[in-house]
């Protein structure tokens, strides 16, 4: 209990969200390999397939579920992606700040799409779709600065624009990112979310699940994520880009 | 006194009158022995002069050019008059009173006398550079020079001839101060020749540094550091940045001085380095930095600023981190000034024949007979020395004038280019770092891989330079002011888990950080690299996690740290923690 109270105290003087070991973690998750991802930056699943965007602009489809992962074109894809993501039956794409920091969304389809722009995204370094939101990771690389969750709707419409920003400047126009005021655990990099519940993997190698969308929030480690630098989640499995390029895959709750 | 005067005087003619038939040499000795065990320099100063004027065309008018290379070309001549001019730059009456010192002294001195070739390079280093002075030859030099020079000379028996000996002569000419300026530590002339003799044949010093000339020596030996000082200065390049030994650019240094007021106080050239500072201590450094590795340098003085001058591998004298040559005073005189100076005396023949023309000149003109021919010959020297070609080429043109007042790439400017190029890895493929003895070590050189990216442009990814120490090793340099900068090493782990990564590396700031991480993890390891005054130390370890078998591990540096090198990675596998009771 004692302890329990000093680890409470460092990670609140940290600014860095409760994050609670747990038992037997490594049993829990079991990455399995399901081949590589040449050139991809970011991947997100939808309707049971696999989407990535490479370094060079393209959209990319895969069927996770095949003996060995084969990539297709399907389109174009913005360029600077720095996070991909996937919720509702569309796709999101954040850019980097050379790109504007743009947000873009177009359907999960399996042919070539409009990537319509749709607002700011500055600073989104993973998304995660979970019903009519989006949740993302904001990581604006300041030093001391903290990684945070924000969030807005997952499209937005002009009426909803008009009231929520009315005054849109400076590149922020769209939608605002509104905080929740909940951290992801420290080290947090890469976000999905699936089930409704959230996964983070940090820069420490670990997986935890929480759930930002209500207060208290909890951070459960529930196993490794070595070299994991994006996440998907589509029908109860996890899916990781690795920075070596590989695509792993495990079944989650 | 009168008597031994006209014997000494009679005996000089005598002797000269014999040169043609008898040789220089005795007639020197003969008479250079006299003065010695007289103590009479005036009369045998005089009687060399007499003798000189016997030499001179019977007409000033013949007194040309052409004329004048047979004339000084003649070894009896060029004897006396270099004795006639070692009498007069260190004065008869001190001269008198050293030779009395001792029977040391007195054979010390015959032996220089009777040395046409030791006097020629001591009183040639002895002249100005500056063209003014030179005409008016009225500069002296010290007779305490002779005491030190004496005492090398009797402590050293290599220091009577070749680079030991110009070593001597320039340590006797410009010895350094009695303590260093910032540490405080006596300086003892002796040593100081000791210490550039010890590095130069322990190869520590720059490539050409035995071929200087006397007064290249002075602009080395003269240093107000420490000899502890400078030894670190060469140890220091050695172990943080080789790769500026390579055509002498050691002055590169001054780049990493950092530009601001220092946090911490001067105790030193090292603590210099560490704190850093605005003009003048970076002129200071770059001097100092320059001598410590057998480079001649100067301070420069510009208007409002401190900058720093050295002699390039090329022999010319090149000025940085500041303006100009026109905008520069120097050694006493302006930069033009100093240019037109140090070129003349670069002409090492033609320097030496006009000098000596003017020596002569100088003689006869103090003898009623003379006097017209000693004024031809002074005018020809002038007219000699001002026709000799000597360009001072584009006057405003300065080494890395942007970083005057500015650190390299401040104030939005562009970095100088590194005169380093970014590394390359070594040809064919790297073999893995295998474990011995369940440690991997990897040599820092044998990147696979290196890239980044500079705050202000410059090269992309580590330097590459060869430490003299660990075997010739090559070390790789991270340089100050990157936005990113990694070099990638390839590695066979012998089992998955969390390995300790120790550095071999040297910093010269504090502060300095690294960051450690292997091919499939995240996981990032943060090394504090300790302020090493730039020689090699061991970092803490840090933790980082390799999976089994061949894999990447990369270093990197961390954004806008001020340099850091690496020698070594050793990577050994951290034990489990005990379980719990």
């Amino acid at each position: 209990m004692k302890i329990s109270r000093v680890v409470l105290a460092v990670a609140f003087l940290l600014g860095a969200a409760f994050v609670v070991p747990s038992a037997g973690r490594a049993a829990e998750v079991k990455w399995k390999p399901l081949g590589t991802a040449p050139n991809v930056v970011g991947i997100a699943a939808a309707n049971g397939k696999l989407f990535a965007v490479t370094a060079d602009a393209k959209l990319l489809l895969a069927d996770p579920s095949a003996a060995a992962l084969s990539w297709k074109e399907i389109g174009a894809a913005p360029g600077g992606v720095q996070a991909m993501g996937a919720g509702g039956g569309k796709l999101f794409c954040a850019l980097n700040a050379g790109n504007a920091g743009r947000f873009r969304v177009r359907d999960a389809v399996e042919s070539a799409a409009e990537w319509k722009d749709d607002g700011h995204a500055w600073c989104l370094t993973a998304i995660a779709g979970a019903g009519e939101k989006v949740y993302a990771l904001i990581d604006c690389k300041e030093p001391g600065a903290e990684v945070t969750i924000m969030f807005r709707s997952a499209v937005s419409t002009p009426e909803e624009i008009a009231k929520a920003n009315p005054n849109p400047g400076r590149g922020l126009d769209g939608l605002p990112w509104n905080g929740v005021d909940r951290r992801p655990p420290l080290g947090a990099l890469a976000m999905t979310a699936t089930g409704g519940k959230f996964y983070v993997a940090t820069k420490e190698d670990t997986l935890c699940v929480g759930d930002p969308t209500k207060p208290d929030v909890k951070w459960d480690v529930i196993g490794d994520a070595a070299g994991v630098i994006c996440l998907a989640g589509d029908a109860g499995k996890l899916f990781a880009l690795t920075k070596s390029g590989w695509v792993v895959s495990c079944p989650v709750n | 006194m009168r008597i031994s005067t006209m014997a000494t005087a009679s005996a000089a003619a005598v002797l000269i009158a014999c040169v043609a038939a008898a040789g220089p040499s005795a007639a020197a000795t003969a008479d250079v022995a006299a003065a010695i065990s007289a103590g009479d320099f005036v009369g045998c100063q005089a009687a060399l002069a007499e003798g000189l004027v016997g030499k001179l065309p019977a007409d000033a008018a013949g007194i040309t050019a052409a004329a004048l290379e047979p004339l000084v070309a003649d070894p009896a001549v060029r004897t006396a008059v270099d004795q006639w001019q070692f009498i007069a730059k260190l004065g008869a009456d001190k001269l008198a009173a050293f030779a009395k010192g001792g029977p040391g002294n007195a054979e010390f001195l015959g032996w220089i006398m009777n040395s046409p070739d030791v006097m020629d390079a001591f009183l040639l280093a002895a002249v100005p550079t500056g063209f003014a002075r030179r005409d008016e030859n009225a500069y002296g030099i010290d007779v305490a020079s002779l005491g030190i020079w004496r005492t090398i000379h009797d402590a050293d028996p290599d220091a009577k001839s070749g680079m030991c000996l110009r070593l001597a002569m320039a340590t006797a000419l410009a010895p350094p101060p009695a303590q260093s300026g910032y540490s405080k530590v006596a300086i003892d002339p002796l040593s100081r020749y000791r210490h550039f003799k010890a590095a130069e044949q322990s190869g520590k010093l720059a490539d050409n540094f035995k071929n200087l000339t006397v007064w290249d020596y002075s602009k080395i030996v003269c240093a107000d550091q420490s000899d502890a000082e400078l030894a670190w200065g060469r140890q220091m390049i050695d172990e943080f940045r080789p790769d500026l030994r390579e055509g002498g650019r050691v002055v590169e240094m001054v780049s990493s001085v950092w530009r601001r007021n220092s946090p911490v106080p001067y105790t030193g050239m090292q603590a210099m380095l560490q704190g850093g500072g605005k003009c003048g201590p970076r002129s200071t450094f770059g001097v100092f930095i320059n001598r410590a590795n057998g480079i001649p340098a100067i301070g420069v003085a510009q208007p409002a600023h401190a900058c720093v001058a050295w002699r390039g591998f090329d022999g010319t004298w090149q000025v940085g981190y500041g303006k100009g040559w026109g905008a520069s005073r120097l050694d006493g005189i302006t930069g033009p000034e100093f240019v037109e100076g140090v070129t003349a005396r670069s002409s090492v023949t033609f320097f030496s024949m006009v000098e000596h023309a003017r020596w002569l000149g100088s003689a006869a003109a103090t003898t009623p007979a003379g006097k017209e021919k000693g004024a031809a010959l002074l005018a020809l020297a002038q007219k000699m020395m001002r026709d000799s070609p000597a360009s001072v080429g584009d006057l405003s043109r300065s080494f890395r004038p942007e970083e005057s007042e500015a650190d390299p790439g401040a104030n939005g400017a562009t970095v100088a280019t590194e005169s380093t190029p970014a590394a390359q890895p070594p040809a064919g493929a790297p073999q893995p770092a295998k474990a011995v003895d369940g440690v991997i070590r990897v040599a820092a050189g044998d990147l696979a891989k290196t890239d980044g990216e500079g705050m202000w442009g410059g090269p992309r990814g580590v330097l590459r330079g060869r430490s003299r120490g660990q075997d010739g090793a090559f070390l790789v340099h991270f340089p100050q002011a990157q936005k990113t900068c990694w070099a990638e090493y390839i590695v066979d782990a012998p089992q998955k888990g969390v390995y300790e990564v120790v550095l071999t590396a040297s910093a010269v700031n504090d502060g300095q950080l690294l960051e450690a991480s292997s091919e499939h993890y995240n996981k990032t390891a943060l090394i504090r690299v300790p302020m090493s005054h730039g020689l090699w130390a061991a970092t803490p370890a840090a933790d980082i996690k390799l999976n089994e078998g061949v894999q990447k591990v990369r270093i990197a540096t961390m954004p806008n740290q001020r340099g850091v090198s690496v020698l070594a990675l050793q990577l050994r596998p951290k034990p489990a923690p005990e379980p719990a009771p």
